[in-house]
């Protein structure tokens, strides 16, 4: 079994994290909680983390479905995409797909890929 | 100052008979008829907040009262505005809009009525409101929030303005 | 269709609340919703939806406690622009990073401001995000103004086109 599939799935009412392994993840609903990093940012980590201990050459993080976010959400994927320019070579590209009508996601994303370089890949839908 | 603050002011001013709002705590008003259910969800909501359960259920009651007659009957100039306020211990609930004299007149004459006896026009209006006439359903809300919410009523109009305030104690 | 109303002077919506994380959910999506229904523009209101979200966040994480301490939301519209403000009784420590933040800000262009805050973000994991206020002007399309009252509150308006 996957490291990926074994992550732990977390608890929050507006939001909802899906794994499809082997190397699959899709969120949907909103994040606008106070410090999303402390219910989130843990499972962000372990994701990355189960990613590496998995040899995957890519991770696709589906976040069409997640529809608003506030800033400090914005904020986990700033620092997921940091942990992925770190890894470097014996890391993986993180590939995000996201729809371009959503605005959140057309500017963020948009600025995520062209701080990250290599590591970082979009797909606009 | 709001157009609406401006007419109650005057109004206080020249009667005294029924206690100054303070500072609001909501107002809104819209250029069209106001979606309901949206807007009352977020009253409720607040009110529970603000509120004690059964004051916030008043308080709820005759909000969504008060916009619904508001909607029923629309507005002259397409104005609908919402105004809920506390001023010491009192608590008040406002719905404005512009609308014909006929009208004006027919909710005076209602308001005087509940006024004499609130729990006898209660129980008359509950029964005709089981009649196929719309119109007599506004009537009902009036005496609702007179009876059930047991807040005093008061209408101020300017011109073709017409604000219906309904307060209570806190 | 914005407001055809004759006065602009008086906001559309005002409410006051106390600041708790618990009013902003309700708060932002009444006033998107309001927006939506009321100017037909699904754009401005998705717009709107974000500068509430971050000016609320920020009103209700840096209030001073107590009973003088609530909050007070305006919006204003007509044909040439949009308003919403924020008046609160911020803590002065944090009401001096906050004039600080916006006039480096506003020295730069939204989308360099944008970009500037993603990288100070990816440099300084162990500090606060503080995307708020470029995410306003770069994605949203307001601008930010400060206003300090005689009273000791704050007054924040983000102003954009409709």
């Amino acid at each position: 079994m996957s490291n990926i599939s074994q992550v732990e799935l977390p608890t929050l009412a507006s939001f909802e994290l899906v794994i499809t392994p082997p190397s699959s993840v899709a969120m949907r609903g909103t994040i606008a909680i106070p410090d999303p990093g402390l219910l989130l940012g843990g499972c962000f980590r372990r994701l990355h983390e189960a990613s590496l201990a998995d040899g995957l050459r890519e991770l696709s993080v589906d976040v069409r479905q997640l529809t608003f976010v506030n800033s400090s959400a914005i904020r986990l994927f700033v620092d997921w995409s940091s942990w992925v320019a770190v890894a470097g070579p014996q890391g993986y590209l993180l590939r995000f797909r996201t729809d371009r009508r959503i605005t959140w996601q057309r500017t963020s994303f948009a600025v995520l890929q062209s701080l990250g370089g290599k590591s970082i890949a979009l797909d606009a839908e | 100052m709001t157009k609406v603050d401006a007419i109650l002011s005057r109004a206080q001013a020249a009667s005294g008979s029924f206690p100054a709002s303070g500072p609001a705590l909501i107002h809104v008003t819209w250029d069209s008829s106001p979606d309901l259910e949206q807007f009352l969800g977020f009253i409720s909501a607040y009110c529970k907040g603000r509120f004690s359960t059964s004051l916030a259920e008043r308080v709820t009651l005759t909000s969504t009262e008060l916009l619904d007659n508001a909607v029923r009957y629309g507005s002259l100039a397409r104005d609908f505005t919402y105004r809920l306020a506390i001023e010491g211990g009192y608590v008040t609930v406002s719905m404005q809009n512009t609308t014909v004299p006929a009208r004006i007149e027919m909710l005076s004459a209602q308001l005087r009525r509940l006024e004499s006896a609130p729990e006898q026009v209660y129980a008359a209006e509950l029964e005709r409101s089981m009649g196929p006439s719309s119109g007599r359903r506004s009537m009902l809300g009036l005496a609702r929030i007179r009876h059930e919410a047991e807040m005093r009523i008061d209408l101020q109009t300017e011109a073709n303005d017409v604000i219906i305030r309904a307060q209570c104690k806190r | 269709m914005i407001s055809t109303l004759p006065s602009s002077t008086e906001p559309l919506i005002f409410l006051r609340f106390r600041p708790a994380w618990a009013y902003i959910d309700g708060v932002r999506e009444f006033c998107r919703f309001f927006c939506e229904t009321t100017y037909r523009q699904q754009d401005l209101a998705e717009r709107a939806r974000v500068v509430l979200q971050e000016t609320l966040e920020n009103a209700v994480k840096y209030s001073t406690p107590g009973q003088l301490s609530e909050l007070e939301l305006e919006v204003h519209a007509d044909r040439e622009s949009f308003r919403i403000a924020i008046t609160s009784r911020p803590d002065p420590l944090h009401l001096q990073t906050l004039k600080n933040e916006l006039s480096h800000l506003t020295m730069l262009d939204p989308e360099a401001a944008y970009l500037s805050a993603f990288v100070r973000a990816a440099n300084e994991p162990e500090s606060p995000a503080r995307l708020g206020l470029a995410r306003m002007r770069y994605e949203a399309r307001f601008e930010l103004h400060l206003d300090e009252q005689a009273d000791g509150r704050v007054r924040i308006t983000a102003t954009g086109k409709p």
